[in-house]
């Protein structure tokens, strides 16, 4: 018996139920802002920025099929990958697109184990490799795989990452807008059932694309293109490479966070856009503590990154001005909540359980479990784990904002032997 | 069926919103009740230049109290219009307390007062606090206890009247647990104070007295029980319809045997009527005057004058 269809509608059903009872919830409390302004405001604005992804979201559309065939290089760094990357490279030499107008450029950054081999046994003649001598980091890399060609259009994929064939003629066909400075692909994870922390990460990089990334589209302001799958325009990040490449922040090089950054650059004059066809699978984090690892440093660049962006994008969108002054408070004020609702209130002032906080967690949970569920063509109960993630993320990852901030000048990667520029 | 019940998670996901909705809407609730249900902002209420000449200050009542009681404060500007009356005429509102220790003997200043307000609810609460506040004046309420524990939103909460003591505006005493309603004392159907008649049954036919004894006194413990959980100890009992069973009794032992009752468990209690004698020293019956809808500023001042 077929059941993803009718277990899409009931989703989708439970979605706007949802999302109306919320919406609901907030107005028939509207009043509490008098009384508990911190806790109202920040539970409406919270409200209102969700339910607005979801509906900007909604009119999200994926650029028209303009028969658009630019020349693309492909560069991919790496840095101790010989395990993915073979899989990485044969995904796009599988690729859609004629083989004259696509350059592929691996550049191994140093690698110590068989990276370099892993590379070379493809045996492909379409593959530029870029051998360098010892480890520089990324940025460096990929400054090495932009310089090594004169594409009009450079795309960037992680070695850990693979294409679908057609995802590369589907990214490129969004650049027909000339005033489009980079795509970004859509990223699922590729180790979906390796652990649960994989399952719950499924369910996040779905959302986190299909539905904020969607919405930041909407307006030209996708905020972070990411390493996983995105193109640039050469035209657009050509100008600021030099300073990218060497950029620093409070006097230490920045040695991570250089798809945000570089999207950064771009957005300062170009539109920024989301191609949801264009599909990239990635492997992610399997255990807890390489997990941390990389959230505390995607936070890092966050903190510094959003200090750059906050300075422009009130001239781009007010959308997106709104959206990304919110998404970059909203965060910081979290751990405040949570610490007064969740024990100031109940052990200070005898305000029994947080129920509202959990209630409110747990809707958002849902809604996104049910999206999952509502827009994937398969039914995969892997959706269940996306509302396990919301549980993880306020027990661990919510306090990370604060010490990532306090550390963000940190130039160490977390999650690889130390790199250039790396600390110590 | 592994995928039916996979797919069954989907609706599952709901269920835990829909066991706290019950939750959420006494939540609403509590919150209305602590938010919107405060105190009223003070109407105007002042005296007229006509009224000021008028309402002459009497002589100070010395050792007798005058004792005040609003059934329940429909009508916040006469209410306030009455505070007005007393503050122009130079009385000081006692606290039940101090009332309680002028009947056991101790002096209180020449010109004081004892306000009461009957009922425990809410709705008078919110009329009177801000005149009391505006006119630096304090007051009693009397409360049921029963219907405070029962939580029905017209009576005032123990919360609430722990706030309301607080303030120092408000004393609260007792009026009954249970008692704050009518039985029924005949084959007819007829209907009398709870205290102050035998309970007729079909079944049962008419209440024994020490059948009587036995509910009225039950009623007094629980009203002191409850009390005595919030810490507050109570200094008069105002009793219910304002008659210890003079009028209503269907026995003619009850009155006595009532009063002997109530001075034996609260010292004081409280009765009311059209033109009482003010209060002195001493312990059981103390006569209250009744503020009605109709009770004019010109019928409390020929009242506060009279000599007795």
């Amino acid at each position: 018996m077929r059941l993803d269809l009718p277990t899409r509608v009931v989703a989708g059903v439970c979605l706007v139920a949802i999302i109306a009872a919320v919406v609901a919830f907030k107005a028939a409390f509207a009043d509490t802002v008098s009384t508990d302004p911190l806790f109202a405001i920040y539970g409406i604005v919270v409200c209102g920025y969700i339910v607005s992804r979801f509906l900007l979201s909604l009119a999200y559309r994926p650029a028209k099929d303009a028969g658009l065939e630019p020349h693309v290089a492909i560069v991919m760094p790496a840095f101790n990958e010989q395990d993915a990357i073979g899989a990485s490279l044969r995904s796009l030499l599988a690729l859609d697109y004629p083989r004259e107008k696509l350059e592929i450029v691996a550049v191994d950054d140093g690698s110590t184990d068989g990276t370099l081999a892993a590379i070379r046994a493809l045996d492909s003649d379409r593959v530029t490799v870029i051998e360098l001598a010892c480890n520089q980091g990324k940025r460096a890399a990929m400054a090495a795989g932009i310089q090594a060609t004169d594409a009009e259009i450079v795309a960037f994929v992680d070695s850990d990452s693979t294409l679908e064939p057609d995802a590369l003629r589907t990214l490129v066909q969004g650049f027909a807008d000339p005033r489009v400075g980079a795509i970004c692909g859509h990223a699922d994870v590729l180790n979906v059932h390796e652990t649960w922390l994989t399952k719950m990460q499924t369910v996040r990089y779905f959302v986190a694309f299909r539905v904020v990334k969607a919405a930041e589209s909407l307006v030209g302001a996708v905020t972070c293109c990411s390493g996983c799958f995105s193109a640039y325009r050469r035209a657009a990040i050509l100008p600021h490479l030099e300073w990218w490449t060497d950029q620093r922040f409070l006097g230490l090089p920045s040695t991570f966070g250089d798809d945000r950054s570089l999207t950064n650059c771009v957005l300062r004059d170009w539109r920024v856009h989301y191609e949801a066809r264009a599909r990239s699978r990635t492997i992610v984090p399997a255990h807890f503590r390489q997990f941390m690892r990389q959230q505390l440093r995607w936070k890092r660049s966050w903190t510094r990154e959003s200090l750059i962006v906050a300075r422009f994008i009130w001239r781009k969108h007010p959308i997106a001005a709104v959206s990304t002054y919110l998404a970059t408070l909203l965060p910081l004020i979290a751990p405040v909540i949570a610490v007064r609702t969740g024990l100031v209130m109940p052990l200070v002032h005898g305000a029994g359980p947080p129920l509202v906080y959990f209630v409110g967690l747990y809707s958002m949970a849902v809604a996104y479990g049910l999206y999952y569920v509502a827009t994937r063509p398969r039914y995969d109960p892997v959706w269940i784990f996306g509302i396990a993630f919301c549980a993880f993320y306020v027990c661990f990852m919510l306090w990370q904002t604060y010490w990532a901030i306090l550390t963000a000048r940190t130039t160490s990667w977390g999650t690889r032997p130390a790199t250039a520029g790396a600390d110590g | 069926m592994r995928r039916l019940l996979a797919a069954a998670l989907v609706p599952l996901s709901l269920l835990p919103f829909a066991a706290v909705v019950p939750i959420v809407r006494d939540s609403r609730e509590r919150y209305v009740r602590a938010h919107q249900m405060g105190p009223l902002p003070a109407p105007p209420s002042g005296l007229t230049a006509a009224e000021r000449a008028r309402f002459r200050p009497l002589p100070p009542a010395r050792g007798r109290v005058p004792v005040l009681v609003w059934p329940r404060v429909t009508d916040a500007r006469a209410f306030g219009r009455t505070l007005a009356l007393l503050r122009h005429l130079g009385y000081h509102s006692l606290s039940s307390a101090d009332w309680a220790r002028f009947r056991a003997g101790a002096a209180v200043p020449p010109r004081s007062v004892l306000l009461t307000v009957d009922g425990g609810e809410l709705a008078s609460y919110r009329r009177a606090d801000a005149l009391l506040e505006r006119f630096r004046m304090r007051a009693t309420m009397v409360v049921a206890t029963g219907p405070v524990e029962a939580g029905d939103p017209a009576y005032l909460r123990w919360a609430e009247l722990r706030r309301m003591r607080a303030s120092g505006r408000w004393d609260v005493e007792p009026a009954a647990h249970d008692g704050r309603r009518t039985i029924t004392v005949d084959r007819s159907g007829r209907q009398a104070p709870f205290y102050t008649a035998r309970r007729y049954t079909r079944s049962a036919g008419l209440e024994t007295r020490a059948g009587w004894e036995r509910r009225v006194a039950g009623d007094l413990f629980a009203v002191r029980d409850r009390f005595a959980r919030q810490g507050i100890a109570p200094h008069v009992l105002a009793l219910p319809y304002g008659d210890v069973g003079r009028r209503t009794a269907n026995d003619p032992a009850l009155p006595g045997l009532l009063s002997a009752l109530l001075t034996r468990q609260f010292g004081n209690w409280f009765t009311q009527a059209a033109d009482p004698p003010f209060t002195t020293h001493g312990t059981g019956e103390a006569k209250r005057f009744q503020v009605d809808p109709g009770t004019g500023l010109g019928d409390v001042y020929r009242w506060l004058k009279r000599k007795d």
